[in-house]
């Protein structure tokens, strides 16, 4: 019987606003809007993002070493800080503890501006990597232990908290602070005009009428803890993380494998390794990018492992509300699941304009609806097929 | 701490013709080093980006060494974790000079994607049908050390039997600082789990422990906690590679292991994470004695691995290389 891990602390900067409290505020009223990325150099056709508002963007710490730190990295810090102290973590607790993140463009920012800038490099001075936001986060909250950065592109943090979690599993720690972090990037935009998968208008996953995805910034961090931990110290936990399960599609570059194999795969292998099943499942947080391909082979995964209770599971369209926060993605996924399960409630997701028939799932619109089991399976996937399924229950008591 | 057993060895880095070499001072790579046609015959590899051409090769190269292990091995028991920090770098830099010249519409298509880290690994993994898993690292410099800690773990929880892991690097443009000591090349290794991998096949096993040091802190304690938790069990290595940079931390190690009883080799740690990779190829390719391969990052971030070469681990490499050649 491996370790069970609890989530008993979270923190948040996203295009709702700063704090867990106004992430879950927001969602109740529907989520943030896209907007054009301030930046007039941003050639595209659509540069659109959903942006965190500028108060809400930490001006500090602005450097990590030699390092400047671009939005990405900041929002980072202020969310690793946030879950700290949402756990009531004190230093003791946080000396030995690793930090797990999943990064994909993590201080592109920076890189583009010196870019714009034309600023010259010394080629013989010191490196500035790309990803400095989880060593960035560890050295807020003084965590000493293991700092992993995951680059699983959009899933990247789903991958990150699982890792965290097998840490505990495995005995390594007793606590790990997880989550992602992205801040705005040109070249992402860019990339995803050039594909034609960047929609004009809104992030509207399952919609007919959707061309696309429309990325966010942002940062989740999860505190995960052993139960023995947990309770040890009198933590009261949001929420378990039952089961995870990883999978590879191996089939193409950007495209899902049509018959979503893998997918469910991932998708069953969470529920058994959560000790659940299909029918005790209350919610879902699926990837829904808002690509064509994706939400259509991804309802298709859900279908295959609910059957028709698709008809009533309810999903919290979450990237029609702060945009696809790509490597963060995952991690708001299960932070936004440990909200649903605390409020044992799902918000009421933007009305779709038109529901795509390909894409036969129940998203409710009109206002929340209950709960009911307090268990939620959120989805990570990502560019070259990479899938992660997360199985997020209510906190059972110790045996 | 699970212990990864290391099968098949295989390396792509200018200089370097065989793993055995794979600890050589890094050189710089002289126009035409790598010939895609030769080592990777066949359609659909040449306009990949170089980075994805060297993994792929490296990746065929140690599969070929440890005999097709991968042919009993279901796809969905495979794994793959893949570390880089600086395999898109020139990309980007070129996409984001598109952009800012004229329109995203201008981007070349057929590389477009690997803005994304992550598909250096996943194009690798459809090449050879990895349908377990296949994980990225881009840590810092540690992140190739990281992947072989991130490999063991997941075996150790069951998600494959059999696994790849690699490190690729392309140098880093020269509007990037640091550019002129940069990685570039890729090495892969075969690795199973301890207890089912047969000793007389391995080229010995791994064992990886890391800490996160506060910049300007008293790195002493850590430092010795991870050594103690990764040499655990044997007498201890007293060789070291240390593959280090100037800052703060860099020197924070450099004087912690200057105080402790090894015979240290110090390594210019240059940017991406595939230097380290490369002394835990030399090492357990050479079949020398046992030794720590030791990492920092300017960020904060060290990674050390023990690394137990089997005694037969040099010969072995002798035959795989004349057994690939005659096929």
């Amino acid at each position: 019987m491996s370790r069970r891990v609890l989530i008993t602390g979270l923190g948040a900067v996203s295009p709702l606003g700063s704090g867990v409290a106004r992430f879950w505020q927001g969602l109740l009223v529907g989520g943030a809007r896209p907007v054009p990325l301030p930046d007039p150099r941003a050639h595209m056709r659509s540069p659109l993002m959903y942006l965190v508002p500028g108060d809400a963007v930490p001006v500090a710490p602005a450097h990590h070493g030699h390092v400047p730190l671009g939005p990405g990295p900041r929002m980072a810090v202020a969310a690793a800080r946030e879950a700290v102290a949402d756990a009531a973590l004190g230093p003791q607790f946080c000396s030995a503890m690793p930090v797990v993140m999943g990064v994909e463009m993590g201080n592109a920012a920076m890189h583009e501006a010196r870019r714009a800038a034309g600023t010259p490099a010394d080629p013989d001075g010191p490196w500035n990597p790309l990803t400095v936001t989880a060593s960035a986060a560890a050295t807020a909250v003084r965590a000493r232990g293991s700092n992993v950065s995951v680059g699983n592109a959009c899933a990247a943090s789903g991958y990150a908290v699982s890792v965290a979690a097998d840490m505990i599993r495995e005995g390594e720690a007793e606590i790990v602070l997880a989550g992602g972090a992205e801040g705005p990037t040109r070249v992402g935009l860019g990339v995803f005009n050039r594909l034609g998968a960047a929609d004009p208008e809104a992030c509207r996953p399952f919609d007919r009428h959707r061309k696309g995805t429309v990325f966010g910034d942002g940062s989740a961090m999860l505190v995960l803890e052993s139960a023995e931990h947990a309770d040890r110290r009198g933590a009261v936990p949001y929420a378990e993380l039952a089961g995870f399960a990883w999978s590879c599609d191996a089939h193409h570059l950007t495209a899902p494998e049509p018959s979503a194999v893998q997918a469910v795969r991932a998708i069953r292998d969470a529920l058994t390794d959560a000790g659940t099943d299909a029918d005790r499942i209350g919610g879902v947080i699926p990837h829904g990018t808002g690509t064509p391909l994706n939400d259509a082979v991804e309802s298709y995964a859900l279908r295959e492992v609910f059957g028709e209770r698709c008809d009533r599971l309810p999903l919290l369209n979450l990237k029609a509300m702060i945009g696809h926060t790509a490597g963060a993605a995952g991690a708001f996924g299960c932070l936004a699941a440990a909200l649903l399960i605390r409020h044992r409630s799902m918000p009421a997701s933007p009305a779709l304009q038109d529901p795509d028939p390909e894409c036969p799932v129940w998203i409710p619109q009109d206002h929340p609806v209950p709960l009911a089991p307090a268990s939620v399976l959120v989805n990570a996937y990502a560019f070259g097929g990479t899938n992660v399924s997360l199985v997020v229950t209510e906190a059972q008591e110790a045996a | 701490m699970s212990e990864l057993v290391v099968t098949g060895l295989g390396i792509t880095c200018p200089g370097v013709a065989k793993p055995s070499d794979a600890a050589a001072p890094r050189q710089e790579p002289s126009p035409g080093w790598f010939d895609v046609s030769c080592a990777l015959p066949g359609r659909g590899y040449k306009r990949l980006p170089a980075a994805c051409q060297y993994l792929l090769a490296a990746a065929r190269n140690a599969l070929a060494d440890a005999d097709a292990p991968f042919d009993g091995v279901p796809d969905e028991r495979r794994g793959l974790v893949v570390a880089t920090n600086n395999a898109a770098m020139e990309l980007t830099e070129h996409q984001d000079g598109v952009i800012l010249a004229s329109s995203a519409d201008e981007i070349g298509p057929l590389t477009a994607p690997f803005f994304v880290l992550s598909l250096f690994a996943s194009r690798l993994a459809t090449e050879h049908g990895v349908r377990g898993f296949c994980l990225t690292a881009n840590s810092p410099r540690t992140a190739g050390l990281q992947a072989l800690r991130l490999a063991g773990r997941a075996l150790a929880c069951g998600r494959a039997d059999l696994l790849l892991v690699g490190v690729t690097e392309e140098r880093l443009p020269e509007s990037e600082p640091g550019s002129s000591h940069s990685d570039c090349g890729a090495a892969v290794l075969v690795c199973g789990p301890a207890a089912s991998t047969a000793a007389e096949t391995a080229y010995g096993d791994c064992r990886i422990g890391d800490v996160f040091l506060e910049p300007g802190g008293e790195p002493d304690p850590a430092l010795t906690r991870a050594w103690n938790v990764v040499c655990a069990g044997a007498p201890g290595p007293v060789l070291v590679d240390a593959v280090l940079d100037d800052s703060a931390i860099g020197g924070a190690v450099a004087s912690w292991l200057a105080r402790r009883p090894v015979e240290t080799r110090m390594v210019r740690a240059g940017a991406g994470c595939l230097t380290p990779m490369r002394h835990v190829v030399g090492a357990l390719a050479g079949g020398g004695p046992e030794r720590v391969v030791i990492t920092a990052a300017a960020e904060g971030a060290v990674t050390m691995a023990r690394v137990r070469p089997a005694r037969h681990a040099g010969e072995q490499t002798i035959s795989h290389r004349t057994m690939s050649a005659r096929s």
